[in-house]
């Protein structure tokens, strides 16, 4: 009786969308901040908290200049009332942090570690997984990097971003806003007006990165902002990786998440990173949650150099991100690779572009969207074809997977084609979670709620497999977690 | 050119006003709605981003019936796949032709434009909204309404056809030709026709626009057809225009129960274009066809734009567009299937495909889904590509030459639509758009 069948789905919908936030809780701990609001006295006040030279401060104000005449993009599929940027806090910091920094890692406060163990983070080095550096920005600020030493020996360079500002200003200035300017967009500029830390990793010639770098974020104080910026430079015939997870804790109002990411490679190099996002989405009803907008975007400088986002984005209330790749360099290579998973009122509008510019550039886009409740998802992205851009490939498959009568996926490719060479394909198709899937799965012995686990996990396979080891089985399990007691 | 400022009053003065005409407040409303939503689409506008329309708004467009250098058209002008036609009606620079002396049969009846249309009438000339979207879904029924130069059109119209077929009647093929020529002054056309359906009709209609001025021109005519329960269309639509002429049309198709509409645009003006298809699914059962060719030479430039609306439960789309680019030619698709919350058991796919012959045609495509309901088939996919090295090398090795090899796979890519194109003259004018892709200076280089 497929009538039947439909309304026990609907009930055990009901059921999936009560999933409960696991990093829900919030730290009880002394945080400096500055009052609500923007302006240049903000932005100079975090400059000098953070002790940044005078060009830096400059071009804060310049984003911050043009910030101010621009407007709101409102054209992704996510809807929200106005954000009021003067009820933002745009700096706010663990005071025992902030003092001097931490020397070293035992001088963390120990109320900072108990969060990140709740969290599963490794910032102890004994109890870490190996083969991981982490770097975690609490709020605003870098707490504490892991692993630097070792690191330093390979002349690697991982370090919050406010240390690289001081102590490799050259790299810093040379490289930042090369990839994304502060003229970029609306969110863009804002982050780089008002951005307090980040990640700053840089790898030397010919040195291939002998761990995964980590950075964990996770917003703790109320009404505040977090804007961080990461910069990453693979010099020529170099390898990283690198992992980014996030969280949150439940609160009922939206707070706002307008981060930068700039990946520079260069000659030959590799650069490969990985997203769990998994900020507080919201309760049922749509109240409260973090909104995502962030600005991801690598430069493959070089010739053969290569880029590659992989992304699991369970959380936010709202997600606005597309990791991109400027495929610049002959033979170069752009990759994207993302899951996308809302339920409840959750909004997510993600994709990437892929501009080829250089000779014998490919690229690769799989988009797995998953739609739950009254979950919203929609693909956009763009792949370009320069005219020089001889011989360039891309091929693009975005398949959305709808749980519920009341989801919605949505798939919107822009595809600009101006090279008689380019070869192009892009494929995407749309289905739900079939009777015969969950029948045969039921049928042997498989409870519903692993049965749909199992047919998602199988959907979002593609992607999970280019995650690092440990991410993957984080992020196998969210989307377990997301989902406990779907369609029956 | 006019002068920005003057661009609204321009328009307003050219609105057609008869006497006794209870449109005329209407019309001037209509004109006004336009202007006030932004007047001529720029390419700011996501949905015109390549059909900037701002300079044709400044050409400064009269209408025909005010140039003295109109004389009336000769038969021996009309090209002979038109002469020939069985049953047609003719629209001469906007002046109906014949459509006063069709003969009603086979249960068909043509006419040409009412100069007053009755109150009755509002529906069926497209002025007004199908209604609220069947019981259990929501769908957004206006869409095409909303589209600026359907407001323009629903104020300048003055002229188009009405075609009715009776319940259950099968009427063969009819052809509604539009010819324009030069009259030394910008002119603009608006033509407007309904095609009605009565419930179990069969229809076959040809749309075909025609002409060549090296003066500018521009045609925006909009194309309304109800299909009655189990009605069924076959439409084809041919764009020829070729010379300085703009092209910006649109075709709506509102299907009732077990509808079904088979439609095929072929693009094959030299000019610019810019097409709006419009699928909009009322009822179970509906099924629709929207295809699409453009063969591309020179600077010829296609925008084909598509919406398969599925506002009620089992409902099917299919959608199918070929590009063929030679030289300069530049090709947009942009396709939109909407699944309105509650369409459950909606099938619909959507295909673009795209062949570059040379290394300044341009393609933009998007395909998009915009899906409301968990239950539902959809698939879209685009491809863009140059022909296959090794079917070449096939064609070669078998001693057939260069051009030719290339040719037979031009051919075939495009065969998938045209051989779909139910009148023998019809394919013919493909065919010719064929040779002259053959002919284009990129061909085969």
């Amino acid at each position: 009786m497929p009538e039947q069948q439909r309304t026990l789905g609907a009930a055990e919908v009901e059921q999936l969308v009560e999933r409960e936030y696991a990093y829900g809780f919030v730290t009880d701990i002394e945080t400096e901040r500055v009052p609500p609001g923007l302006s240049e006295d903000v932005i100079r006040l975090i400059s000098e908290k953070k002790e940044e030279p005078q060009w830096l401060l400059d071009w804060r104000l310049k984003a911050y200049e043009l910030w101010q005449g621009m407007t709101e993009p409102d054209w992704a599929k996510v809807s929200y009332p106005k954000i009021n940027y003067d009820e933002i806090s745009y700096y706010a910091a663990p005071k025992s942090a902030v003092k001097d920094g931490p020397q070293s890692l035992d001088d963390i406060d120990p109320e900072l570690r108990r969060t990140y163990e709740k969290l599963g983070i490794p910032l102890v080095e004994q109890q870490r997984l190996a083969g991981i550096a982490v770097d975690a920005v609490f709020d605003s600020v870098s707490v504490a990097t892991t692993f630097k030493e070792k690191l330093a020996e390979l002349g690697v360079i991982f370090c919050s971003f406010s240390e690289a500002v001081k102590e490799h200003p050259e790299l810093v200035r040379k490289y930042l806003g090369t990839v994304v300017p502060h003229t970029d967009n609306f969110f863009a500029s804002l982050n780089s007006a008002v951005f307090s830390d980040g990640s700053f990793v840089y790898v030397p010639k010919g040195v291939r990165c002998p761990m995964e770098l980590s950075t964990y974020f996770r917003i703790n104080a109320s009404e505040t902002g977090q804007f961080e910026r990461t910069l990453i430079i693979a010099d020529e015939g170099s390898y990283v990786s690198y992992l980014e997870g996030c969280t949150a804790p439940m609160r009922d109002e939206n707070q706002l998440h307008a981060a930068v990411v700039e990946l520079v490679a260069l000659e030959d190099a590799r650069i490969k990173y990985s997203t769990v996002q998994n900020w507080y989405p919201g309760d049922k009803n749509g109240v409260g949650g973090i909104y995502n907008f962030v600005t991801k975007r690598g430069k493959c400088a070089g010739a053969r150099s290569h880029i590659s986002w992989t992304q699991v984005e369970t959380g936010s209330a709202i997600t606005w991100k597309y990791p991109s790749c400027i495929l610049l360099g002959d033979d170069s290579i752009g990759e994207f690779y993302s899951v996308a998973l809302t339920a409840n009122r959750q909004q997510a509008d993600t994709g990437t572009k892929m501009i080829h510019i250089g000779k014998n550039t490919k690229s690769t886009i799989i988009s797995k969207g998953i739609s739950a409740g009254h979950g919203q998802n929609t693909y956009r992205g763009q792949v370009k074809i320069l005219p020089g851009a001889w011989n360039a490939r891309n091929f693009s498959q975005c398949d959305s997977l709808l749980i519920g009568p009341d989801s919605g996926a949505h798939t919107v490719p822009y595809i600009d084609v101006a090279n008689p060479e380019a070869q192009l394909e892009h494929e995407a198709s749309t289905s739900r979670i079939g009777e015969d899937q969950l029948f045969y799965c039921r049928q042997r012995g498989i409870d519903p709620e692993e049965a749909v686990s199992l047919i998602v996990n199988g959907f979002a396979r593609d992607v999970l497999s280019e995650l690092p080891m440990e991410f993957a089985v984080e992020a196998q399990k969210l989307l377990g977690v997301s989902l406990e007691g779907a369609v029956g | 050119m006019v002068e920005p400022a003057a661009v609204e009053t321009h328009y307003l003065d050219e609105i057609p006003l008869r006497e006794g005409d209870r449109y005329a407040v209407r019309r001037t409303e209509a004109v006004r709605q336009f202007f006030r939503s932004g007047g001529f689409p720029t390419a700011t506008l996501e949905d015109w981003r390549f059909s900037d329309l701002d300079g044709l708004g400044r050409t400064g467009y009269r209408r025909y019936s005010d140039s003295p250098a109109l004389v009336p058209l000769q038969d021996e002008e009309l090209p002979g796949w038109v002469s020939g036609f069985g049953r047609r009606v003719l629209l001469s620079e906007g002046r109906p032709l014949n459509a006063a002396e069709f003969q009603p049969g086979n249960g068909l009846d043509v006419r040409d434009l009412p100069p007053v249309p009755t109150a009755e009438e509002e529906r069926d000339w497209g002025f007004v909204a199908p209604g609220a979207p069947p019981e259990g879904t929501e769908a957004d029924l206006d869409a095409p309404l909303r589209n600026p130069l359907e407001m323009l059109n629903a104020g300048l119209f003055d002229c188009g056809f009405r075609v009715r077929v009776g319940q259950r009647a099968d009427a063969g093929p009819i052809l509604l030709y539009s010819l324009r020529r030069d009259v030394g002054h910008p002119a603009m056309l608006h033509p407007r026709s309904v095609i009605e359906l009565a419930p179990g009709s069969r229809l076959t209609v040809i749309e075909a626009h025609d002409g060549d001025s090296a003066t500018a021109g521009w045609t925006n005519p909009s194309t309304f057809c109800h299909l009655g329960e189990d009605a069924e269309l076959r439409y084809v639509r041919v764009e020829l225009e070729t010379g300085n002429i703009a092209h910006t049309g649109r075709v709506t198709f509102h299907l009732a129960r077990n509808a079904r509409v088979r439609s095929t645009v072929l693009s094959l003006s030299g000019g610019r274009s810019r097409t709006d298809t419009t699928a909009i699914l009322t009822a179970e059962g509906a099924e629709v066809d929207l295809d699409g060719l453009f063969l591309g030479v020179e600077q010829a430039k296609a925008d084909q734009h598509t919406l398969a609306i599925h506002a009620a439960r089992h409902t099917t789309s299919r959608q199918l567009f070929k590009n063929v680019l030679s030289d300069e030619a530049s090709a947009v698709f942009d396709g939109t299937v909407v699944v309105a919350p509650g369409a459950i058991g909606t099938d619909a796919t959507q295909a673009n495909r795209n062949l570059l012959l040379s290394r300044k045609a341009v393609v933009h495509t998007r395909p998009r889904l915009e899906i409301n309901a968990d239950d539902v088939k959809c698939a879209h996919g685009a491809a863009i590509g140059r022909l296959d090295e090794d079917a070449l090398f096939y064609l070669r090795s078998r001693g057939l030459g260069r051009m030719d090899s290339h040719e037979i796979l031009v051919r075939g890519f495009a065969g998938e639509v045209v051989e779909k194109v139910p009148v023998e003259s019809v394919r013919a004018l493909a065919a010719a758009g064929l040779q002259r892709v053959r002919e284009s200076r990129s061909f085969a280089a």
